[in-house]
């Protein structure tokens, strides 16, 4: 079971953001529970006191239920960021990110680095720059997956930081090694984001 | 198979490369086990995509990895193979560094950083190298996670690859494999 938020995202130089996320999985997984994706609202990137950048804060809740009978295709949350560009050009994708849920019980804060992908040629660059139609994913689980990436081209951008608490049950049973959780107050806070 | 056989769990993620001094980085990968691993399923071998970060930031890579083993003995330990190369600014393929990692035997997550390194060739190849591009390249991969001799290897430090992986054993304990 996880729970958590989506808590924020760090842009530099960009101002009203939203996050989609979704969960990818392998076969053998189901979810039981819970709402497996979803959209955060259109947040404003605001500095605040604790942080020195600025910050879009989402705090969008997750919470959802999984059953699975092999570890293998552990979930995965895909995030998809759209914004608008420099030209106010709304729904433009400012980033893709991926990342496998924590395989230890405890909290846990997750720092996803997204990427978004761009285009082959210079020429192509130049064309979705003045059309404002930037290459997208056709397909959102993407990120997730391991294959067919040695083509693709991409620009990294930004950092969105989601926090979750992880359960795990009857792993022990069917002999997997779960190790102790992870407690609270050990880890040592990242200063910043990235 | 038997019914109780020990597995292996290798789940996480590549999760980029830094202090390289080419433009845009990409890496290939393997994972290399002895003959008591068997693969159950997932990808052992990948590319990841090519990533243009912007100045002085780290290359982000974030390539899932999620590979299922079957253990008959726990020698020959998986181990992560990575060559990372780079596009110059002319859009050429050049060697950024090679690198070997063993995949950790303590179940939990784990972060590694991989350092890597790349050959310096003869002389005349590092004057051809610094007007034209093109660094010497390994013409054996095996060497990079063998144990076998480096002997005469003649090499230079490169940048560093950061890999993220969560272990996790089946079963191991039942055979006094305490992991």
């Amino acid at each position: 079971m996880v729970t958590g938020q989506i808590e924020s995202g760090r842009y530099e130089g960009l101002d009203s953001l939203y996050c989609r996320y979704t969960f990818s999985f392998g076969e053998d997984w189901r979810v039981v529970r819970g709402v497996e994706e979803g959209i955060t609202q259109m947040s404003t990137a605001r500095g605040t006191a604790a942080d020195a950048g600025r910050l879009c804060v989402w705090n969008f809740p997750i919470d959802v239920t999984f059953k699975a009978t092999g570890v293998h295709g552990w979930p995965q949350v895909v995030l998809s960021i759209y914004g608008s560009d420099f030209a106010g050009r709304s729904d433009m994708i400012i980033g893709y990110g991926a990342v496998h849920l924590p395989l230890t019980p405890g909290r846990h804060e997750l720092f996803v680095r997204t990427f978004r992908p761009i285009a082959a040629s210079l020429l192509g660059r130049f064309q979705s720059w003045l059309m404002g139609k930037r290459p997208e994913f056709r397909d959102t689980h993407f990120p997730s997956k391991g294959e067919g990436r040695d083509v693709t081209r991409v620009q990294s951008f930004g950092c969105v930081k989601i926090v979750v608490d992880v359960t795990l049950q009857g792993m022990e049973e069917l002999g997997y090694a779960v190790p102790p959780p992870v407690r609270p107050g050990v880890r040592l806070e990242t200063a910043a984001m990235g | 198979m038997l019914r109780d056989q020990p597995e292996l769990h290798v789940i996480g993620e590549i999760v980029g490369a830094t202090d390289y001094e080419l433009p845009s980085l990409f890496c290939k990968f393997s994972f290399e086990a002895g003959t008591n691993f068997r693969l159950l399923q997932g990808l052992p071998t990948g590319q990841t995509h090519c990533d243009m970060p912007p100045e002085g930031e780290m290359a982000i890579l974030s390539h899932p990895v999620d590979v299922h083993y079957a253990v008959k003995g726990i020698d020959g330990w998986p181990r992560l193979r990575i060559e990372v190369y780079g596009v110059d600014r002319y859009g050429r393929i050049e060697l950024a560094g090679y690198g070997c990692c063993i995949v950790p035997t303590t179940a939990g997550m784990h972060e590694l950083r991989c350092h890597t390194w790349r050959p310096c060739g003869s002389m005349r190849e590092q004057f051809s190298t610094f007007f034209l591009g093109g660094a010497p390249r390994l013409k054996h991969l095996e060497v990079i996670a063998s144990s076998a001799d480096r002997f005469r290897l003649e090499t230079e430090p490169a940048g560093e690859v950061i890999i993220r992986l969560s272990v996790m054993p089946k079963d191991m304990h039942r055979f006094g494999v305490l992991c």
